[in-house]
């Protein structure tokens, strides 16, 4: 009996000396896929660096970052906290159906309103017809599956301010439709914020209709990417939920492009719109078009209707925009997150006929890139 | 570098523990003085030589008061010499930016543009730890320390360096030297280490995440603020008290035993109570060393009184270099005079339930003066507070006050004596170490989960 008491004390010291030996001899991690960041290795010694302190601190992050089973401990935490309650507390819901959605935002109205100015006054300045697709928070169109418990979302707020702002720029209203189709169709990856295939190919139609074009309905494949865990998923910590599937439909017309991939210190070519190479990590979603960069540029070989679109969006275009290369003959985005350069002298340069600015809701209400747009 | 810390429990620790318990007896206090130091240096390396110079300062101060300790003048000297050395350390690295900030109007003044002075960590609590050696030496209660490194563990031992308890040297005079680790000893050190962990990291630190997200929003409302003030409450209790729990705990670990710092304050049934259960090495001392020679309350009520508000307003002004802790000072100075003389006889009739809401009603007042260092922040809080003018609850505060109900039921549960009491009673049983047994091994992961989690950070880029 008197001995039992201490078996607390071995518990403790098994606990500690085992993590500390796991962390010194296990092998170093330098990147980690979740946070899709390079990790900190053990900080080379100076005197410099002693003195200042700085070495004392890499060691502490080094520590964090190369703990033994550092992602598991991530995961523990977060469904302790889902089990205490706090549902959202890493900014991430988990929701019915299997869903995690980002929670919502805190919306800056006077910056939705300078936002929208920008865009107008950038489409008339190039004389040039515009339209604007403000992509709904999946928690908003989503609110059935989410918790109870939850902060709103501000999409009816944005959408009134930007039908009230736009001068000159035509809205295309996807609320209505996506709220029927959410019923029998999967707009939402369940794991990550972006639209799904489906989801994309309803914003290309809706697309389609306010431009009067024949969106494609002919495919000959659909392929399926599996084991897709988006940064939802990344961000929960939630290692249990299950991942989603990526689609990819393939048209029947099979048309040839030539896509430019430009980050303005690299330029490359390619002559397909998907990028396979993405499919071996966590996030696929880059299959589509290569995931962000500065400018893309698309030519549709096959189609010579002198269509020539420009593009400003965020990621949301990027499913999207693989849909609508069939439709125009060029297509240029613009990222304004990378892009530095005079979108006017793109528009000069490549003959552009028509502008579509594309963003998720939330960050159409509180970016500050769109300022780069001159 | 703070105990709840993986560098500190997986590192430093795991390090200095093994290291200790195989050299011999001769070395410990060695081993501990340089470790020690280690541990002082990895906040603000330079600061290791103010340490050493504060070490030697009062080591040979204690040195010449041995010496001359029948020349009362002498001896005298040395003591008024040292405090002005102690002070004079701690005022100007924690007070000069405070006390010219008063002045800041002379031109002069504000053309002086000093440099930010980096509070060395942890300099309150040593300085008042060697402070309480130099004086229990002149008031002859101790024996002088010859024994250079024995000294230096006393004032830089790392458990209790940066945040308490406030270890006087006539409490650990024996132990510095005669101590003996057991097993015993050690297991006790485990219970407290582990349980100082849990109210560190489990409740502190999510209290905190709670109260900064409220603190700086008017939108939160009267509901909101009023979960945000009792979250801070819970946050500064768990933190402070778990850290001293840890602190305590550690020393057992190398055969120390330190004094009891928190005695379930939030169970207090006046202001006066509260003060001998919340920080109670920091109110003896001053007890000790400031209230008692001026007087106490042995000159007359006058005098009391007076004395009463200078011990306040310096225990204020220990807490920080800012005017939100001079009026926090006084405020429970005031308090206490009102209690004391006035509220003692009424309170004492009113049954217990009362008497608990009116201490705890102050108490949490106080935290409002304590955690708001702009006073235009302070008063808009009062606001949110007492008027319906920022609403009943916003949309975010609703939300995070019913996501942190569970939290909140085990935090306040967590402030009450029972627990304890039915550990005592229950401790040696199986099922009961049975159960710490298991509590142990789920406070280490989820601890450990929340410090790892801590560093997670997803550079996600994608929403935009």
């Amino acid at each position: 009996m008197k001995k039992t008491k201490h078996i607390i004390s071995g518990i403790f010291l098994v606990f500690i000396f085992a993590f500390a030996i796991l962390l010194a001899v296990l092998p170093k991690q330098d990147y980690s896929q979740n946070e899709k960041r390079v990790l900190t290795l053990f900080p080379a010694f100076s005197t410099e660096a002693l003195f200042d302190g700085s070495w004392f601190k890499d060691i502490e992050t080094f520590v964090s970052d190369q703990f033994p089973f550092r992602d598991t401990f991530v995961g523990i935490n977060a469904y302790y906290n889902l089990l205490t309650g706090r549902n959202g507390s890493n900014g991430v819901y988990k929701c019915d159906d299997g869903y995690l959605i980002a929670d919502a935002e805190k919306i800056d109205f006077a910056r939705t309103e300078r936002n929208i100015q920008i865009m107008s006054e950038f489409a008339k300045n190039n004389n040039l017809p515009a339209k604007l697709i403000i992509v709904p928070a999946p928690g908003y169109i989503m609110d059935n599956v989410l918790p109870k418990n939850h902060t709103q979302y501000h999409d009816d707020e944005i959408f009134s301010v930007a039908e009230e702002k736009l001068d000159g720029i035509e809205l295309i209203d996807l609320r209505e439709t996506f709220n029927q189709k959410k019923k029998d169709t999967q707009l939402y990856f369940r794991t990550d914020h972006h639209l799904t295939t489906a989801g994309s190919y309803v914003m290309y139609e809706q697309f389609c209709k306010a431009n009067g074009l024949n969106p494609v309905s002919d495919f000959s494949e659909k392929e399926t990417l599996k084991d897709f865990y988006g940064t939802n998923y990344s961000k929960s910590g939630l290692w249990l939920e299950k991942p989603d599937n990526v689609e990819i439909w393939h048209s029947s017309n099979n048309y040839e492009y030539e896509v430019v991939i430009d980050d303005m210190t690299e330029k490359n070519t390619y002559d397909s719109l998907y990028f396979y190479d993405h499919d071996k990590n966590m996030d696929k979603y880059p299959v589509f078009l290569n995931g962000n960069h500065a400018l893309v540029s698309v030519k549709n070989k096959s189609v010579t209707n002198g269509e020539k679109l420009l593009i400003v969006k965020d990621s949301y275009a990027h499913c999207f925009t693989t849909f609508l290369c069939e439709n125009y003959e060029e297509i240029h985005m613009v990222d304004l997150r990378y892009f530095r350069q005079s979108t006017s002298e793109l528009i000069q340069a490549n003959g552009i006929t028509e502008i579509l600015y594309l963003y998720g809701a939330e960050n159409f209400a509180n970016m500050s890139d769109i300022s780069w747009l001159r | 570098m703070v105990f709840s810390s993986l560098l500190f429990m997986f590192v430093y620790f795991a390090l200095v523990l093994a290291v200790y318990y195989v050299i011999p007896r001769k070395v410990k206090n060695l081993w501990l003085f340089v470790v020690s130091i280690l541990f002082y240096g990895f906040g603000e390396p330079v600061y290791v030589f103010l340490m050493l110079f504060s070490i030697t300062g009062n080591y040979v101060a204690g040195l010449l008061l041995d010496k001359w300790k029948d020349k009362i003048k002498a001896k005298r000297t040395v003591l008024v010499l040292d405090v002005i050395f102690n002070l004079g350390m701690l005022g100007f690295f924690k007070y000069t930016g405070f006390v010219l900030g008063m002045f800041d109007s002379i031109p002069a003044v504000a053309a002086l543009q000093l440099p930010e002075i980096a509070l060395p960590i942890g300099i309150s609590f040593y300085t008042f730890q060697t402070m309480s050696y130099i004086i229990d030496l002149y008031w002859g209660n101790c024996k002088v320390q010859k024994n250079y490194i024995t000294f230096g563990t006393y004032v830089v031992l790392f458990p209790q360096l940066i945040a308490g308890p406030i270890v006087r040297y006539v409490d650990v005079e024996y132990q510095l030297q005669y101590r003996k680790e057991t097993i015993d000893l050690f297991t006790k050190g485990v219970k407290l280490f582990v349980l100082g962990l849990a109210k560190k990291v489990l409740i502190a630190n999510q209290m905190g995440l709670f109260w900064t997200q409220i603190k700086g929003d008017p939108e939160s409302g009267v509901l909101g603020s009023w979960m945000g003030i009792i979250a801070f409450t819970l946050q500064i209790y768990f933190d402070f008290s778990g850290y001293s729990d840890m602190a305590r705990g550690l020393g057992n670990f190398f055969g120390f035993e330190f004094v009891q710092n928190f005695n379930y304050p939030y169970v207090s049934q006046s202001i006066t109570d509260f003060w001998r259960r919340w920080h109670i090495s920091l109110s003896s001392w001053f007890r000790e060393y400031v209230y008692i020679p001026l007087g106490g309350n042995r000159k007359g009520k006058a005098r009391q009184v007076l004395n009463l508000m200078i011990v306040w307003m310096l225990t204020g002004l220990w807490h920080g270099a800012s005017w939100n802790f001079v009026l926090w000072g006084v405020y429970f100075g005031v308090l206490l005079i009102i209690e004391k003389f006035l509220l003692a006889k009424i309170l004492k009739k009113l049954p217990s339930f009362f008497r608990h809401v009116y201490a705890l009603f102050f108490i949490v007042m106080g935290w409002v003066i304590f955690d708001f260092l702009e006073m235009a922040e302070m008063g808009q809080f009062i606001v949110r507070l007492f008027t319906g003018n920022y609403g009943f609850v916003g949309d975010n505060a609703l939300y995070l006050v019913l996501s942190y109900i569970p939290l909140f039921v085990i935090g306040i549960g967590a402030c009450l004596p029972v627990w304890k009491k039915l550990y005592i009673r229950t401790q040696e049983k199986k099922w009961s170490i049975a159960l710490q047994c298991v509590a142990t091994a789920i406070v280490l992961v989820l601890s450990t989960a929340s410090l790892v989690s801590s560093s997670y950070n997803p550079f996600l880029y994608f929403r935009f």
